[in-house]
């Protein structure tokens, strides 16, 4: 692949031979690694970028950079600061918050697998790396999230040399370089912790692995549901990681996809709000209009409110959304019957479900539910 | 939408390999052509008068509004200089912190004023050119990092490691960034996307193609109007999607833009139809 290596090659700079193809990943060898994944069996390794191998020393960086609000022009906030732990890594506000007060058009994500996903954040078929993903947050001009610019990126990396314990953190994950604190070998890090933010250890997960007892009956009966024709829910949350936009070392043939789900459909045009159209803005082609990707369904129950723009609060409510095949907006600037969306996915017809079948569905998705992930030392706060 | 700005790296040096070795090579083997050093000088305006940060411009666009500049910087690569026998010769860039790979980064902003870059400032293009003894009489250029460069990742080299040009929401570059307050001009290539094979390809190429004739590069200079791109612009309005224009294919403010580049706001090609306005040839 070219051009798409997450790599800080601070020396040589022929860039990737001077116009020749670089590859992107390690995919020769399905479990070739220097790093302890500890992934549990079934579960296939994701992909490293071969500029920007996992490695233990650069995860521990990471994990303190996360954690960091030196990282930011005004030093008030990290990644952290939108991707809380405890709430599988997102915030619980209907959209995120930048470092200056800027709301942002979208819900932060969780970051649960994101080492899995096709395409990174809400609508963008150019991101599939998390080093060029994260220079949006660190740098991103409109909305400001970190808000490092050009008057302020000197004193952010002086801000970072200064405190004591980054010296031996960056010596130990990028050995060999005189001068190692700086935004690529800060993005590769971080990429890394990110990227080791795995979770599959679910009631489900033990399901799967052979104890019978890991699920209810109530969630077998919702698992029965999800994975349903009727429901169609696994069409787009489906796969070990409950989304269609997935890749692993295993697979040849990659698919980015994107999905419009009927959320609106202003003045019955098919239309979005205007700072939240989805692939469109990246594409500019009308049936991209409202396209998301799918996100995992892992940790679920932690990561309310639902939706790109976090407009619907309740797991319930998003069931619900989806039996009736789309939204219809009644009022207000975004009146429109989403359920007509000229654009809408043909999976979401909707569908009939009773109370009894609701509260199975969603006693299922809560055994998606990963206690560990939010509760380890290994992810945490290392200046707590 | 999202815009981002990149990573700032440690200088790196750049390995010489085909296209961005530097100097000129003496004659010495059999077929060796002696190169010849070429400066191609640039300036900006605003119409007449000459273009700085911290200055009032007034009668600026459509409005007729009073403004200073933010930004005003872009990329140009594939220079070629035309002789009087038609025959057209690419000019070999030098390597500096302000070209690379025959990439030339023209920067006319100080950080001063309103201005938010960096103080350094560039306005000319150095490179060689065989020495045939032609005499050049024209001159022609595209705006931009050509596709192959558009989209390396975290490339620790300047000027490609610039953080105001970085566009990280199409995981590559603005071409052109030509900011006043509260109205962005930002031109790159959008409909950019990973193919399967992790690829970024780029629906809209977005990189206008000036061909300037009765231009002496010894003596004259290749003038960047931003009053011109902006005539037929209200700065003080936004009609739609960003404020200003962020090449976005159904940006309102794109049009007039694109029009004065002489590109095509629906196929981001060249449009033979169109005459662009902004850049010229000044003594």
């Amino acid at each position: 692949m070219k051009f798409l290596s997450s790599a800080v090659v601070m020396l040589s700079i022929c860039i990737y031979g001077c116009g020749s193809s670089s590859t992107t990943v390690d995919d020769g060898n399905i479990s070739d690694t220097e790093f302890a994944w500890a992934i549990r069996d079934g579960i296939p390794l994701p992909l490293e970028p071969i500029g920007n191998p996992m490695t233990e020393e650069k995860f521990q960086l990471g994990r303190h950079l996360f954690y960091d609000v030196r990282l930011s022009g005004n030093g008030t906030q990290s990644c952290a600061s939108c991707h809380h732990q405890d709430k599988a890594f997102t915030d619980g506000l209907t959209v995120a918050i930048g470092s200056t007060g800027e709301m942002h058009p979208r819900n932060s994500q969780t970051l649960t697998n994101v080492a899995y996903n096709a395409t990174l954040t809400w609508a963008n078929p150019a991101l599939i790396t998390l080093e060029a993903q994260m220079q949006t947050p660190l740098f991103s001009e409109h909305p400001i999230e970190q808000g490092i610019d050009e008057s302020n990126q000197n004193a952010v990396l002086q801000r970072i040399m200064d405190e004591p314990r980054y010296a031996a953190l960056f010596d130990a994950a990028f050995p060999e370089q005189g001068s190692a604190v700086n935004f690529a070998n800060i993005i590769a890090a971080t990429g890394t912790f990110v990227r080791g933010l795995t979770s599959f250890n679910s009631a489900f997960d033990r399901f799967q692995m052979g104890d019978a007892q890991a699920l209810s009956d109530s969630a077998k009966r919702g698992q029965t549901l999800f994975f349903s024709e009727d429901l169609e829910c696994f069409h787009c949350h489906g796969g070990y990681n409950f989304t269609d936009s997935n890749v692993d070392r295993t697979i040849a043939f990659v698919e980015r996809p994107f999905h419009n789900t009927g959320l609106y459909n202003i003045g019955g045009t098919g239309d979005f709000p205007a700072d939240n159209q989805g692939l469109f803005e990246a594409t500019s082609d009308p049936s991209d209009m409202g396209k998301f990707r799918a996100p995992t369904l892992r940790n679920v129950e932690l990561t309310a409110p639902y939706m790109h723009d976090g407009s619907i609060a309740t797991l319930e409510q998003v069931v619900d959304f989806y039996a009736a095949g789309g939204r219809n907006v009644e009022s207000g600037p975004y009146m429109g019957d989403g359920r007509l969306n000229p654009f809408k996915d043909s999976f979401v017809n909707g569908f009939s479900i009773n109370n009894q079948q609701k509260a199975d569905l969603i006693e299922f998705l809560k055994s998606l539910t990963d206690n560990e992930f939010v509760t380890s030392a290994r992810f945490s706060d290392p200046w707590n | 939408m999202i815009r981002s700005i990149a990573v700032i790296f440690g200088v790196a040096t750049l390995v010489a390999c085909g296209g961005g070795s530097s100097g000129s090579s003496d004659a010495s083997a059999a077929g060796v052509t002696r190169s010849v050093p070429v400066e191609i000088n640039f300036s900006a305006v605003m119409g007449s008068a000459a273009l700085a940060c911290d200055v009032d411009y007034t009668d600026v666009g459509t409005a007729a509004t009073t403004t200073q500049i933010k930004d005003f910087r872009l990329y140009v690569h594939d220079i070629q200089l035309v002789t009087d026998a038609d025959e057209v010769v690419a000019l070999t860039l030098d390597t500096s912190d302000w070209q690379a790979q025959g990439v030339a980064l023209l920067d006319f902003e100080n950080a001063t004023g309103e201005c938010t870059g960096t103080a350094e400032t560039n306005s000319a293009v150095s490179g060689t050119v065989p020495d045939s003894g032609a005499v050049f009489n024209a001159v022609r250029f595209t705006v931009g990092i050509p596709q192959h460069l558009n989209h390396l990742e975290q490339v620790s080299v300047s000027p490609f490691n610039i953080t105001g040009m970085n566009w990280g929401w199409t995981n590559g570059y603005k071409f052109i960034r030509f900011d006043v307050p509260n109205w962005n001009l930002h031109i790159g290539a959008t409909g950019c996307a990973a193919g399967g094979g992790g690829d970024i390809e780029c629906t809209h190429s977005n990189r206008p193609q000036i061909a300037l004739s009765n231009f002496n590069y010894q003596t004259q200079r290749i003038q960047i109007d931003f009053g011109a791109l902006l005539q037929g612009s209200d700065i003080t309005t936004n009609l739609g999607g960003p404020s200003g224009c962020m090449s976005g294919g159904t940006d309102p403010e794109c049009n007039e833009v694109f029009t004065q580049l002489g590109l095509s706001l629906v196929s981001g090609e060249n449009d033979p139809g169109l005459t662009q306005t902004v850049f010229s040839v000044a003594d």
